[in-house]
């Protein structure tokens, strides 16, 4: 059992002892004295003055002191080291945590060689006594051994390792860093850091924290840092209307440049070099670049841009498609003929895809109408007889979009009801006027908010009882619905529980009606996510129903919807298959992927996959850099030193508790003690006599 | 006998109650050996005079001489009893237990209630630097003067010489003077002032009160002593001085004993650690002697 203190500074407190002794030496009683009933026979005699110098009451003072004396013991922070567990202060164990950034960008430039190596020579130069971890990080740390003296699994997990496709995330590497560290078995705790030191890895909402005990020691494995501008995105404004030319913004980084060095941008399109150009000063100054390109096919074509310079792992890729404009079918009448035309004003104003309006009479809708519509659009009118609600349902069920408007035909339209197509359940007409004040956010109203319509009076509206299956996007200034969907099949459904004719609304006079009505109808037909532009990152999740749909790929999407595989053809030749109703795939390279739909002669559908951009960026740090950015923290403060006291055998009991009740007890004898030389007519130092 | 410890008789409260209790205690001890105060004795014969109760004649003498004669007796007259307590500052001090005053104060009750059961008249006086309370001898006194005890306090530097002068005016019939005191004065005041009450003719008893640790000074380490009734401060170290003190004090006791000897008063040493029966029954010794030399 091992002795020590938490707060050894404290035991300067000792000094506080000279208290009492000065008490009992000087506070003499003089100032108080000791009653006598009579002094006549002291006065005969001739007295020998005292030293004033003598200890009074030398078992009080002893009582006093030793009270000081534990008191500032305990505040010292005493505590027992059990024998049984090693003993922390055996500097020759060590524990040593090897953490390698496994970043997309250690491909580069031989930096996970060269970390492998490094991690290699650390393995072998491991003393027989001390131990070792091995952790794996990018985004996220991964413990590829656990603390352990045994050379060879180390070697092992080295052998395993290989890089990542994710950015470098520093924080959350060292926040993993308590864990790995066993307590029981003591010793100095260090930490060896293998990596090209991004700086873009510490660029985000956390520092990096690490015990101010466990010492860091940083492996910068970047051999040279790369020049030139760098291509860090790219974004798609859109095409213009008459002609098939798309708009790309090419967003450039500052790296730094030559004086008088030239960077030269090349746009390639289908693998055929589309443009070559010089970028100007004024476009490197600003930080971006305006061009455009022409897909080379009809549908859908692969788009990659680059600085020359920095090669193709810094290049930028996207995939383009020539999109086909949604169809709507609008089922109307006579009377909702006002309605009708606010629509189609509304939906005509839109571009890229453009949506095209078909105006059937509801008793006249035929398969031959529904034929490639994406949304049905039922306007207050009554839909009554059974072939056209099966058309409706069988039409929804295989993925298309229905949007309800309710007005006076709610009821005439019950058959609809009765098959839960529309969302919810119309009720009678609400009494108030009120006005659309909520827009929740759904992927169907980007870009809208309750700003935009909350101008606009509702004057008549109906209830909706929703149920656990609908989803209510919007809601008037009363809280009852007003938007409200409900998934049917691969298709989805809405209902607005107010009409778009000026009896019940002015929605359609206020600027956002157009908006939102072209939200609505590019959500119903599964067009909302880009303007046939497609671009992701390396480990980012791929729905590819979804980016079929985007970029308008219909064989794909009826291969996928009849419940077939999708052959997955990644850059490197590897090709593996995805199934399911919702078939995902995680791309771990960058390049481009082929979707292939299994033994058929369709053109494979391209899916363009990029970088992190965090990965591509060339400020990197050198060791002293980095490690002024790593925030200490004191040991005490540490989950791990809490760990460390409360779980893992070390028995760092606290003495300062027993030492506190001694010292009550202490005190309390002190008292009683000096309270009975009181009573005694000895009246203690310090305390005032009793009168007799 | 039964002792009753005085820090007990502390506890309570009442004068008359503590007197009854430790009275009371004490005779039944004594099984009736000491009846005081009164005496129906023959005394002697003298000859008849002109005017003499024929019924005092004894008949036999006349018989057997042929002469009158008439039979004469004690006398049947109760005692005056005077307690006279010392109330100074100086009796108020207790090292442990009670005061010397409170002591004193039982014991005056004490006697006070005896003298009265046995119907002497009783009175009290009380002094510090002069004659403060007085109480004239009287047979109804004893609920006054238990009252009065009750309400002493000590207030004043102590003197003796002037109020046992003033008491010694005051006495018009030959009493038993009781005086209790912790007499710290000097003998020769001391002598003067008590001669003064058996010139006149009183039987004086002195209590001298002393608290243990003015009689064995077991004081330890330097100290600083205060006189209660001067204030007066002395540093010095008991422990060195503790046999020069004892020479002192018992040197003044014994001067205090060898002039009341001298002049035919008696005389009692207490401490207050005593059990108050022993003082009782010392005073009451002295009393029976007392009436012996009658």
């Amino acid at each position: 059992m091992s002795f020590g203190f938490l707060n050894p500074i404290i035991l300067a407190g000792l000094a506080v002892l000279a208290v009492p002794v000065l008490i009992h030496l000087v506070a003499q009683r003089e100032a108080r004295g000791r009653a006598f009933p009579s002094l006549m026979f002291l006065r005969n005699i001739p007295i020998k003055r005292a030293r004033h110098r003598t200890l009074r009451d030398p078992l009080l003072l002893a009582l006093r002191a030793l009270a000081l004396t534990l008191l500032v013991l305990a505040f010292a922070g005493p505590y027992l080291l059990n024998d049984e567990t090693p003993a922390i202060q055996d500097q020759s164990l060590r524990q040593t945590v090897i953490a390698v950034d496994r970043s997309y960008s250690m491909r580069f430039d031989g930096r996970w060689e060269r970390a492998l190596a490094r991690v290699g020579e650390e393995i072998e130069r491991m003393p027989a006594n001390a131990s070792a971890a091995l952790v794996l990080f990018d985004d996220v740390p991964y413990t590829a051994a656990a603390m352990t003296g045994d050379k060879s699994h180390l070697r092992q997990a080295l052998a395993g390792a290989s890089t990542g496709h994710a950015g470098t995330n520093y924080a959350r590497m060292f926040a993993h860093m308590p864990q790995l560290f066993d307590p029981r078995l003591g010793g100095e705790q260090a930490v060896l850091l293998i990596s090209d030191l991004q700086q873009s890895g510490l660029e985000n909402d956390h520092t990096p924290r690490l015990l101010q005990s466990i010492e860091l020691a940083v492996e910068n494995v970047t051999r040279a840092q790369p020049r030139g501008t760098l291509l860090t995105n790219v974004q798609v404004l859109g095409s213009d209307a008459e002609s098939a030319r798309v708009n790309l913004v090419a967003n450039l980084g500052a790296g730094e440049r030559d004086a008088g060095s030239t960077e030269q941008l090349r746009v390639r399109v289908d693998g055929h070099v589309a443009e070559v150009r010089d970028l100007s000063e004024n476009e490197l100054n600003a930080g971006s670049a305006a061009l455009s390109v022409v897909p080379a096919r009809d549908h859908v074509s692969r788009v990659e841009l680059s600085i020359d310079r920095q090669g193709a792992a810094h290049s930028y890729r996207l995939t383009l498609a020539q999109v086909e404009p949604i169809k709507v079918t609008l089922l109307s009448s006579e009377d909702s003929a006002p309605s009708a035309v606010y629509l189609q004003q509304a939906l005509a104003l839109a571009a890229r895809p453009k949506i095209v309006v078909q105006r059937v009479a509801s008793a006249a809708l035929s398969d031959a109408a529904l034929e490639h519509t994406d949304v049905v659009i039922i306007d207050d009118v009554a839909v009554s007889d059974s072939g056209s609600i099966a058309r409706i349902e069988q039409f929804v069920t295989a993925g298309g979009g229905l949007f309800t408007i309710a007005g006076d035909h709610p009821r005439s339209g019950a058959p609809l009801l009765a098959t839960a197509l529309v969302p919810g359940t119309l009720g009678e007409e609400l009494p108030d006027t009120d006005r659309l004040t909520e827009i929740r956010p759904h992927p169907a109203l980007t870009g809208m908010s309750s700003e935009q319509l909350r101008n606009a009076p509702v004057w008549r509206r109906r209830s909706v009882q929703t149920g656990v299956d609908d989803v209510i996007l919007a809601r008037y200034g009363d809280g009852a619905p007003a938007l409200v969907e409900r998934r049917f099949g691969s298709g989805t459904t809405m209902v607005l529980s107010t009409g778009v004719s000026s009896q019940w609304s002015a929605m359609a006079l206020e600027p956002g009606f157009a908006p939102l009505t072209i939200a609505l109808v590019r959500y119903l037909a599964k067009r909302h996510s880009g303007a046939g532009a497609s671009a992701v990152t390396v480990g980012e999740s791929v729905d590819i129903v979804q980016h079929a749909a985007l970029l308008g790929a219909e064989s794909l999407l009826n291969h996928v919807a009849r419940g077939a595989g999708i052959l997955i053809e990644s850059p490197d030749g590897a090709i593996a298959k995805v199934t399911g109703p919702r078939p995902a795939f995680l791309p771990r390279e960058a390049g481009f992927y082929r979707l292939h739909i299994p033994a058929a002669d369709a053109e494979p559908v391209p899916l363009a996959v990029n970088v992190d951009v965090r990965e591509l960026q060339f400020a990197t740090l050198n060791a002293g850099e980095f490690s002024a950015r790593i925030a200490r923290q004191e040991p005490a403060e540490t989950a791990a030193d809490r760990h460390q006291l409360a779980t893992d055998g070390t028995l760092r009991s606290s003495p300062w508790w027993y030492l506190l009740a001694i010292v009550a007890a202490l005190l309390l004898i002190e008292g009683f003690y000096a309270a009975r030389l009181t009573r005694t007519g000895k009246s203690a130092p310090g305390q005032e006599p009793q009168a007799a | 006998m039964r002792f009753v410890d005085p820090q007990v008789l502390a506890r309570i409260d009442n004068l008359d109650l503590l007197a009854r209790r430790v009275v009371d205690g004490f005779i039944s001890g004594l099984h009736r050996t000491l009846h005081l105060g009164v005496s129906t004795d023959f005394a002697e014969h003298r000859a008849y005079a002109p005017g003499d109760d024929v019924r005092r004649l004894d008949w036999l003498v006349y018989a057997r001489t042929d002469r009158l004669y008439v039979k004469t007796f004690e006398a049947e007259t109760n005692a005056d009893v005077v307690t006279v307590i010392d109330v100074s500052r100086s009796m108020d001090f207790a090292s442990t237990g009670i005061t010397k005053l409170d002591y004193a104060k039982f014991l005056a009750a004490s006697i006070t209630h005896l003298s009265a059961r046995q119907r002497d008249r009783v009175g009290m006086a009380t002094f510090d630097d002069d004659l403060r309370d007085w109480i004239p001898p009287a047979a109804r006194h004893r609920d006054t003067i238990l009252r009065t005890l009750d309400n002493v306090s000590a207030s004043a530097a102590g003197e003796i010489e002037i109020p046992l002068e003033r008491l010694a005016s005051l006495l018009n019939r030959r009493s038993i003077v009781v005086v209790i005191s912790d007499f710290y004065a000097a003998p020769e005041d001391l002598g003067n002032s008590l001669g003064l009450l058996g010139a006149a003719g009183h039987d004086v008893i002195v209590v001298q009160v002393l608290d243990p640790l003015e009689l064995d000074f077991e004081l330890h380490g330097e100290d600083v002593l205060e006189d209660l009734e001067s204030g007066e401060r002395l540093a010095l170290n008991p422990d060195a001085i503790r046999s020069q003190y004892l020479q002192q004090i018992h040197a003044h006791t014994r001067a205090l004993q060898t002039l009341c000897s001298e002049r035919r008063i008696d005389y009692t040493c207490f401490n207050t650690a005593q059990p108050l029966d022993h003082a009782l029954f010392s005073y009451l010794s002295q009393r029976a002697r007392l009436a012996r030399r009658r």
